[in-house]
């Protein structure tokens, strides 16, 4: 298992890393690399941007039109321009797999749609709820419940299908639920599958010390909020589907009495 | 160009903690030295530091921008390097195999673990450094945390 003071060691092996240099002699380096390449202000750095854009585009040009000229119909010469042709095709074939990831990338803005049709094509390189009966179609929303009730969480920060968002997080809006201290508290996510890794933050509304610890990965699953009376900040992060490449968060207000 | 005193004075004082992180978040090809200086001069076109309501802050969201950066260049290159054939030898500096799993990490993954695990910084205050949500700062810490167990597990067979 990876403990904090694993990461701790390893972490300190790579910021000690490399050749230091020291504080003077790093800022004379500075000093020397801005008198060789004075600030330039804006109006300069603009038309330095525009000149490099206006290349770029130039660039672009050049590549698709020896794609065209070379392969219009789709059987380019094979000689020396061959070796570009391969290159350059090669090139073009990485533009349409990376359109098509667009739609799947937008699908967790229709998350909320758990069922995808059977038919719904793949696409290469990211297996879909048609592959993996594990995968729901986007992030699932989870319920908070105890013996008062039950409330939805919100969501918080979420990488599913290759796309990721952050969100606020936790705070004023947050909706909040009231429990009694040591009572047994149930999450459940709105989907037929289970994820494959739970971790659970409780943290006080006013700060302080965090209390951490693995859930169980079934769905719904549960944990006894052993706190004290106040308010605390619950975030459960979950993880899903077989090769674990999705993630989300969901939270809420819990009011100890 | 010569730097006004007061800021020598500062960024002496941030060099040794900027370093480290350097050496934590940035890729192996580039000595963290060098990003913290590349760091200072993209702040420097950007605006005079005393401009800076936290300089420390804006240097540590630069290096782990310009890490992501590298370590994007650099994965092109390796493919493209790849497709010419074996080379005789490789350049790519590599890391001792105990730091490999976290080396392997993304940079901004590694900048959350190593302020929250190493500095010891909460959440809040990670997210206000790196301009990112609390939220997002779990999240990451989380993902980060589960790659390297997983990682490691698989090392260990």
């Amino acid at each position: 298992m990876t403990t904090s003071n694993d990461i701790r060691h390893r972490f300190e092996v790579l910021a000690e890393r490399g050749h230091r240099r020291g504080a003077p002699a790093l800022l004379d380096a500075l000093e020397a690399s801005l008198a060789e390449r004075p600030l330039v202000n804006g109006a300069r750095l603009h038309r330095h941007k525009m000149a490099r854009l206006a290349i770029a585009a130039t660039s672009i040009a050049v590549v698709a039109g020896t794609i065209l000229v070379l392969r219009p119909d789709g059987s380019g010469d094979v000689d020396r321009e061959g070796v570009l042709v391969t290159g350059a095709a090669s090139d073009t074939t990485t533009s349409p797999s990376t359109t098509e990831a667009s739609p799947t990338s937008e699908e967790p803005t229709a998350a909320s749609t758990p069922v995808v049709p059977s038919n719904t094509p793949t696409t290469e390189g990211f297996p879909t709820t048609t592959s993996s009966p594990a995968v729901p179609a986007g992030p699932p929303p989870a319920t908070i419940s105890g013996a008062n009730g039950a409330v939805e969480m919100e969501q918080g920060s979420t990488c599913w299908d290759g796309l990721c968002a952050d969100t606020i997080g936790p705070g004023e809006q947050t909706p909040s639920f009231s429990v009694d201290g040591g009572e047994t508290l149930t999450v459940t996510w709105d989907s037929a599958d289970s994820p494959s890794r739970v971790d659970l933050s409780i943290e006080p509304v006013e700060g302080g010390p965090r209390i951490e610890r693995d859930l169980d990965t079934s769905n719904p699953t549960t944990f006894v909020a052993d706190l004290g009376p106040g308010s605390y900040y619950v975030i459960v992060f979950s993880v899903w589907g077989e090769r674990d490449r999705d993630d989300t968060s969901n939270f809420v207000r819990l009011d100890v009495r | 160009m010569r730097l006004a005193a007061e800021h020598r004075l500062a960024l002496e004082q941030l060099y040794e903690p900027l370093r480290r992180f350097a050496g934590a978040v940035g890729p192996p090809e580039i000595e963290p030295d060098d990003l913290v200086q590349e760091a200072l001069v993209g702040a420097l076109r950007r605006r005079p530091l005393g401009e800076y309501d936290d300089l420390g802050a804006y240097l540590r969201r630069s290096i782990v921008s310009l890490s992501t950066d590298h370590r994007r260049r650099f994965g092109r290159r390796r493919r493209v390097m790849s497709r010419l054939g074996p080379a005789e030898h490789s350049s790519t500096p590599t890391y001792p195999s105990d730091v490999a799993e976290l080396a392997a990490l993304p940079s901004d993954q590694r900048a959350v673990l190593y302020l929250g695990d190493v500095e010891g910084y909460p959440a809040p205050e990670i997210a206000r450094m790196l301009g990112i949500s609390a939220d997002a700062v779990r999240a990451r810490a989380s993902r980060a945390r589960r790659r390297l167990r997983m990682e490691m597990q698989e090392e260990m067979g």
